[in-house]
């Protein structure tokens, strides 16, 4: 920081952040405008559409259903994810390197061309768009995330733990039991957030897959062309912004003063 | 790798593991692009369920649509646009974080990647409320008499999604570069600077081409959603800033299946060859070549 050359990259770097974070501030801005159109004149701070929020049915339900959606498919998503990565990570067998691109695929595919395909497989199989559904399809999707996650914290396991246990006597059981999940506990958790945090966000997959059980990001794009939906709905999403990122800043902040106390 | 082999019954163990994994992937991923592909070859028009016939007609009259060629070529050019301009915007950001920011690190990466834990939809629509006619921005023009009436141009063009784009995948961009140079071994840069390279020579050497795969891996994180998406071309795109996605969702709409899996097909296969071609490059064969 104290390098002359670096003062051009700092100026940058804020630039940026001001510019990133100006179009939130104006849209958080907008959610306590007092006027029925999301556009100036400035018409005064109110707090109606947070109140409208909490006497909206179809938003709430759409935030009950991503929560739904994005625990369910992040603990699929985490379970398969993480057996997968003790697998790979660990053991050698029989189609190991075709299993590890195909999970590694849905990372770079557009979501889009994944959705029309299982709504396409679904309707083939007579099945109607729900909460099922899109759960399969977030869990496909996090699943290459929670698969990288815990694995590279399996990679850097120190393999005499593992030759001690062998010597010792220990199964793979016990290997499994006593070893790797203690050790890819902190991983599943950043894992699980990950793919919760994917799922609650995400739009393509859902869109298709819901059904009648729209999502939050669902309801939300819906709304572009229902304008009366739009202010309740961006007072819900910024106060979900802002108790994500409050909780995210608070987290930062406890991290550091422990780190701090502890040294 | 550890000798793990020397677990007994380690083989079996791993193929157990895997094996419910394998299935979910089989089911859920494998066999439904099976079935896109399978519904791209049924006769086109609005059709309720597979039929047991094989026609390349949905293929002749959604192709034969020059329309629909154009949109493809926009698609293309905007999602090729944005990752480079992407990846060029984010750089600097990525350089910033991993060897400038000394104090305060935590708070400047914090910074950096809250953007994440925003709702996409929420970015792409903050820009509709600047840039529209009664937008911030002309208000604000017109407020300080820079201009009198409300200008039109800001959004509804494809200047404008591909400005959204940018502005949504530029964090997304800087994360696998701040990774990548993270990890990078900065001896090497010592070593340069001792032996008497300037700075930009050290960075042009060393630094830049260590990042590559990050480079790549940014590049094709950007790239590849960008080609599937219609919700920043339906907020601010108007008629001519459509891309191939919203094409795909009107087809979808009115339950045109077969016609909407032909450029289902269309953008994945442009999505895998961008694919192959961006594994090749950044070298990455196995899970430990991706570093999170």
């Amino acid at each position: 920081m104290s390098r002359p050359r670096h003062v051009g990259l700092w100026v940058y770097f804020w630039l940026y952040i001001g510019l990133l974070y100006m179009p939130l501030l104006v849209l958080a801005a907008f959610s306590m405008h007092d006027s029925d159109l999301l556009a100036l004149p400035w018409k005064g701070f109110s707090v109606r559409w947070y109140h409208e929020m909490l006497h909206a049915p179809a938003l709430l339900r759409s935030l009950r259903i991503s929560v739904v959606v994005a625990l369910l498919s992040a603990t699929i998503a985490v379970s398969l994810g993480g057996a997968l990565a003790i697998a790979v990570s660990r053991f050698r067998f029989p189609g190991r390197g075709v299993l590890v691109v195909l999970a590694l695929s849905p990372l770079v595919i557009p979501y889009l061309g994944l959705a029309v395909s299982l709504l396409m497989t679904f309707v083939a199989l007579g099945l109607k768009p729900s909460i099922p559904t899109v759960v399969v399809g977030h869990s496909v999707v996090a699943m290459p995330f929670a698969l990288l996650l815990v694995a590279t914290r399996l990679l850097g396991i120190d393999p005499e733990l593992e030759e001690a246990a062998l010597d010792l006597g220990a199964g793979w059981r016990s290997i499994l039991g006593r070893l790797y999940i203690p050790l890819m506990g902190p991983a599943i958790g950043t894992a699980f957030v990950t793919a919760f945090i994917l799922s609650f966000d995400e739009l393509y997959l859902a869109f298709f897959l819901s059904g009648s059980d729209q999502t939050l990001p669902v309801y939300f794009f819906s709304g572009l062309r229902h304008p009366e939906f739009l202010p309740p709905t961006l007072a819900l999403t910024t106060l979900v912004t802002v108790l994500v990122v409050g909780f995210t800043l608070s987290s930062q902040v406890v991290t550091l003063r422990r780190r701090a106390a502890a040294t | 790798m550890a000798d793990t082999r020397r677990i007994p019954g380690g083989r079996r163990f791993g193929l157990i593991l895997s094996a419910v994994p394998a299935l979910w992937l089989l089911a859920f991923f494998v066999v439904p692009l099976g079935i896109l592909v399978a519904w791209s070859f049924q006769p086109p028009g609005i059709v309720p369920g597979l039929r047991r016939v094989v026609t390349l007609e949905s293929y002749r009259i959604t192709l034969s649509a020059e329309s629909y060629w154009r949109v493809l070529a926009r698609t293309g050019v905007i999602a090729l646009t944005v990752a480079v301009v992407a990846v060029a915007l984010a750089y600097p950001i990525a350089y910033t974080l991993a060897f400038a920011a000394r104090r305060r690190r935590n708070l400047v990466l914090t910074l950096a990647l809250l953007p994440f834990l925003t709702s996409y939809l929420l970015r792409i629509y903050a820009w509709r409320l600047l840039l529209g006619t009664k937008g911030v921005f002309n208000e604000v023009l017109q407020a300080i008499g820079l201009t009198h009436e409300p200008l039109g141009f800001f959004l509804y063009s494809r200047t404008a999604v591909a400005l959204v784009l940018i502005y949504v995948w530029v964090p997304w961009a800087a994360l696998p570069i701040f990774l990548r140079l993270e990890q990078m071994d900065r001896s090497l840069v010592e070593a340069a600077d001792d032996l008497g390279a300037n700075p930009v020579r050290a960075f042009l050497r060393v630094t830049l081409p260590m990042s590559l795969p990050g480079i790549f891996a940014a590049f094709f994180f950007v790239m590849i959603p960008t080609l599937g998406d219609f919700a920043t071309a339906s907020a601010v795109g108007g008629a001519s800033g459509q891309m191939l996605g919203n094409i795909i969702q009107q087809y979808l709409n009115s339950l045109s299946y077969p016609g909407g899996a032909v450029l289902s097909v269309l953008l994945l296969v442009t999505a895998l060859i961008a694919m192959v071609i961006g594994a090749k490059l950044s070298g990455i064969r196995d899970v430990g070549d991706v570093r999170v």
